[in-house]
């Protein structure tokens, strides 16, 4: 008869404790990566640019020192007498 | 992702200097206040260190010679460098020079002052002979209390710290940023490369006499430097002067070279190294640069490659230097 009743509020609850659960469960999930993405970038992006700037530096090899070629994308420089 | 490079330049050491640093990120705030604290910190190295503002730390330093002077951090390692650099040439490189440097014309600072052309200054020079270093070795009797931070300069002594105080402060910077992907300093003649990942960068060897680059060399980590007399030349009563004094005869050496590129682990290694190649003229000059690498120009204009540049063909490749 009456014996039924507390069960009903209970239900809402079991509902709500696995969608707070995925949601801190996503939050972590998401700032992990979020935290780690920027390394990851840097690390594949210096795996490619090394692979690339080999060949390229390879390639100039068999080619003689000439003014204004530039072995790899990053900025050269100059040193000169200051 | 490619990566961005970001540069930095403002003037300094009577030069303009690059700060260039790479991230696989767009310019974020971390890569500003980095490269603005290395600004702050070589404004701080260069206001010590510089012998041409009255109130510079290593102005107060000459003007109390022979007596015990406690200075700060920064100047400790400037003076520290300088006979280090000393003893690397063999004394030629010597930083009490001052006196010396002064009498052939260079008092006050030459910033922003056309020098006359380089080709004039060589038809006019003396026979061409090395430098030699001064047998007095006054650079011997600097007296360094690390622990106290006290330093006492023999009576009569004056140090200039020219060209070792910018190595000096191209190596600090370039701790500051070792962390990053890849960056650069390059301060005029003195650049410093390097970064976490080992990636190639173009440096171009400016020829004094032409308008193009001498030769090309692509560096992973190391310090390049160039000493030669191209801006730092002046007339002087019917003839030249320059800033490169013999330290034995105590005026301007014209030893044939004009200029010579030294790479090295260390900025203040590879300032060292190139002035001491051209103090020591063609001969003498190929031995200081045999061990990482360097080129020297004569006054005929002829480029020679030195170690490291001449056993690669074409466009050589220099890897990470260790001392």
């Amino acid at each position: 008869m009456t014996e039924q009743a507390p069960s009903k509020p209970t239900a809402p609850a079991a509902r709500q404790r696995p969608s707070r659960y995925r949601t801190v469960l996503s939050l972590g999930i998401a700032a992990i990566v979020a935290a780690w993405l920027p390394f990851s970038m840097l690390y594949i992006n210096a795996l490619s640019k090394r692979v690339a700037t080999v060949n390229a530096t390879s390639t100039l090899h068999t080619v003689s020192a000439t003014a204004g070629h530039s072995a790899t994308t990053l900025t050269p420089v100059t040193t000169r007498t200051s | 992702m490619p990566a961005t490079e970001h540069e930095h330049s403002f003037e300094l050491f009577g030069t303009r200097l690059r700060v260039l640093v790479s991230s696989a990120m767009p310019l974020t705030l971390a890569t500003q206040l980095i490269t603005r604290r290395v600004k702050h910190r070589l404004q701080a190295i260069h206001r010590e260190l510089t012998r041409f503002e009255p109130s510079s730390e290593l102005n107060h330093l000459n003007a109390h010679a022979g007596e015990p002077v406690r200075v700060s951090e920064t100047l400790l390692e400037g003076v520290q460098g300088a006979p280090q650099a000393a003893r690397l040439s063999d004394g030629l490189v010597d930083p009490t020079v001052l006196s010396e440097l002064e009498r052939a014309g260079y008092a006050t600072s030459r910033v922003g002052i056309s020098p006359p052309p380089l080709a004039d200054s060589l038809r006019w020079a003396p026979p061409r002979s090395p430098a030699v270093p001064d047998p007095a070795a006054e650079w011997k009797r600097i007296h360094v209390d690390a622990d106290e931070h006290v330093v006492r300069l023999p009576r009569g002594v004056r140090l200039d710290l020219g060209g070792s105080a910018k190595g000096m402060a191209v190596d600090l910077a370039a701790q500051m940023i070792a962390a990053n992907p890849a960056f650069a300093i390059d301060a005029g003649g003195d650049i410093r490369i390097g970064g976490a990942y080992a990636t190639p960068r173009t440096v171009e060897i400016a020829h004094p006499l032409r308008d193009q680059p001498a030769h090309n060399v692509t560096v992973t980590a190391a310090a390049v430097a160039t000493s030669g007399l191209r801006t730092r030349v002046w007339r002087a009563g019917d003839g030249f002067a320059h800033h490169l004094i013999d330290p034995a005869r105590g005026v301007p050496a014209w030893t044939g070279v004009i200029q010579a590129t030294a790479l090295a682990p260390t900025a203040l290694e590879a300032e060292t190294l190139a002035k001491m190649a051209l103090l020591s003229g063609p001969l003498a000059g190929r031995a200081a640069l045999e061990r990482h690498g360097g080129a020297l120009i004569l006054d005929s204009g002829k480029l020679i490659l030195l170690g490291e540049l001449d056993t690669r063909p074409g466009y050589p490749t220099v890897d990470r230097l260790t001392a």
